[in-house]
C-alpha cells in the first residue's frame, strides 16, 4: 500500500474510533489493537511490546486518578468512563500508530517525502537522526559497562546521578567524528546540490491505494459534517 | 541560503542525544526524564530554530518507538527551544547559578505548556513517571484535576529542567575546541579554547 493511504486509513481510524457512538467506538478502537497488535512487522521494527505497557500504564493511571475513589474506597460510575474514554483516546492513537510503524518502511518514506517535496535537508536532518540512534544506544551501553567495570558506584539516587555527568560527557565526545562523518554523508548525497532528488523505490497508487484513500476521506468529510468528538468533550 | 552539513548533522544527534540520554536515564533508575538535552544544546550552540526542529524531531520518533501520544507535547519542546536560547542572553549555561535559574523557570513552562494536553486531551494521564505525583495529588489531596496535573509537572518538570541545565552547562564547558568552532553560541557563552 502507498504510504500517504496508510498514513490517510491510519487518521481516518483514530477520527472513527473517537467519534462514533458507544459500544461502537469501543468495538472499533478494540479490533485495531488486535489487528495492529498481530500483524507482521514489515518494516524488521516490532514496538508492540513496549506500546503494551504504555498502554496498561495509561489505563492503570486513569483508574487511580478517576476511577478509584480513596477516601470511600469505593468505585466511581462517572470516574470509570471517563477512565473508559480515556484508554479509547490511548488505544485508538497507539493502534493507528502501531500499524503504521509495522507497515511502512524506511525506503517508502524516503520516496513519500522526496514525492512531497519535502527540502532534502529536513530529510537528511530525519534519515541521519534515526541513522545516530542505534550508535547512541550502543555507546551508552559501552559507556555504561566501561563505568561499572571502572567501579562506578550506583547503590544510591546521588551516586547514580553524579555517574550520570561523566557517562553523558564520554558519549558525547565519542560522537563527534560520527557528527563529522555524517556531515560528509550529507554532501555525498547532494545537500548543496539543488533541484529534485531522486530514490530507487518508485511508489505508485494503486487502484486499492485509491479506494482506501477514498473511503478515509469520506468518512472524514461526514466526522467533519457531524462535529468531532473531542470538540463536544 | 546554504545549510551548513555540520549543522544538520548535529541537530540530528541532538533529536537522537534526546532519545539517547532518556535510555540512559532508564538504564541507571533515575526519576527523571533528561529528554531536552539535546533540544537545548542546539537551540543555545546553533540557534531556537535548529533547537526546536532538535526537539519536535525527538517527540516524532519517541512517539514511533515508545509512547504515541508525545507528539501532543510539541509545543512545549518548541517552547523549551525558543526560552532556553532567549535565556542565553542573561547568562544561561554560561554560569551555574544562571543555568539553574533558568532550569526552573524552564520547568515552569514546560509544566504550564504541557497542563491543557494532558487534562483536556488525556484526561490527566502523560504516560510518564509524574503521572504517579499527578494522582497523588488528585486522590490524596482532593485537588482538582487542572491543578493536580500542574503540581504534578510542576515538581518534576523543574527538578528535570534544572538537572537538564546543568548536564548542558558541563558539556559545553567540557566541549572539545574543534565542535565548538563550529558554533557562534559557544562564542557567546565564551567557552575559552584550551
Amino acid at each position: 500500500m502507498h504510504p500517504a493511504a496508510r498514513i490517510m486509513l491510519a487518521f481516518c481510524f483514530v477520527l472513527a474510533a473517537l467519534n462514533a457512538k458507544a459500544p461502537v467506538n469501543y468495538s472499533i478502537a478494540g479490533l485495531g489493537i488486535l489487528y495492529s497488535f498481530s500483524i507482521k512487522s514489515r518494516s524488521g521494527f516490532n514496538p508492540a511490546k513496549i506500546f503494551a505497557k504504555m498502554l496498561l500504564f495509561g489505563i492503570v493511571i486513569l483508574f487511580l486518578m478517576h476511577g478509584l475513589n480513596f477516601h470511600t474506597r469505593a468505585l466511581s460510575t462517572k470516574g470509570l468512563r471517563v477512565v473508559a474514554d480515556g484508554a479509547l483516546r490511548f488505544a485508538s492513537v497507539f493502534a493507528a500508530t502501531l500499524w503504521l510503524v509495522k507497515g511502512t518502511t524506511k525506503e517508502e518514506l524516503y520516496a513519500l517525502m522526496l514525492s512531497v517535496r519535502m527540502p532534502i535537508a529536513a530529510i537528511l536532518v530525519v534519515f541521519r537522526a534515526i541513522w545516530f540512534l542505534p550508535h547512541i544506544f550502543k555507546r551508552v551501553r559501552d559507556v555504561l559497562l566501561a563505568h561499572r567495570l571502572r567501579g562506578l558506584d550506583s547503590s544510591n539516587f546521588f551516586r547514580r546521578c553524579l555517574a550520570l555527568a561523566p557517562a553523558l560527557h564520554a558519549i558525547f565526545a565519542s560522537m563527534v567524528l560520527e557528527i563529522c562523518e555524517s556531515s560528509v554523508v550529507m554532501v555525498s548525497k547532494g545537500i548543496w546540490i539543488g533541484g529534485p532528488k531522486s530514490s530507487s523505490l518508485q511508489l505508485r497508487w494503486s487502484c486499492r491505494d485509491w479506494i482506501a484513500a477514498g473511503a478515509a476521506g469520506l468518512v472524514i468529510v461526514i466526522l467533519l459534517f457531524k462535529g468531532t468528538h473531542l470538540a463536544r468533550g | 541560503m546554504r545549510a551548513s552539513p555540520f549543522k544538520i548533522s548535529f541537530i540530528a544527534f541532538c533529536a537522537a542525544l534526546n532519545v539517547g540520554v532518556s535510555s540512559l536515564v532508564h538504564l541507571l533508575k533515575l526519576p527523571i526524564y533528561l529528554d531536552s538535552v539535546g533540544t537545548i544544546l542546539a537551540s543555545v550552540l546553533i540557534g531556537p530554530l535548529e533547537g526546536a526542529a532538535a526537539g519536535v524531531l525527538a517527540l516524532l520518533i519517541i512517539s514511533l518507538t515508545v509512547v504515541p501520544t508525545a507528539i501532543a507535547y510539541c509545543a512545549t519542546a518548541i517552547a523549551i527551544a525558543f526560552c532556553s536560547s532567549f535565556f542565553t542572553r542573561f547568562k544561561y549555561l554560561a554560569t551555574m547559578r544562571a543555568s539553574i535559574l533558568g532550569g526552573v523557570l524552564l520547568g515552569v513552562i514546560a509544566a504550564l505548556l504541557s497542563v491543557p494536553v494532558t487534562v483536556y486531551v488525556f484526561h490527566g494521564a502523560s504516560l510518564v513517571g509524574a503521572d504517579v505525583v499527578t494522582a497523588f495529588f488528585h486522590r490524596v489531596t482532593d485537588r482538582s484535576l487542572l491543578e493536580s496535573v500542574f503540581l504534578g509537572g510542576l515538581s518534576t518538570d523543574s527538578i528535570d529542567k534544572v538537572a537538564t541545565s546543568l548536564l548542558c552547562f558541563f558539556l559545553i564547558k567540557a566541549m572539545p575546541v574543534r565542535l565548538t568552532s563550529h558554533f557562534a553560541g559557544a562564542r557567546i557563552l565564551s567557552v575559552k579554547p584550551e
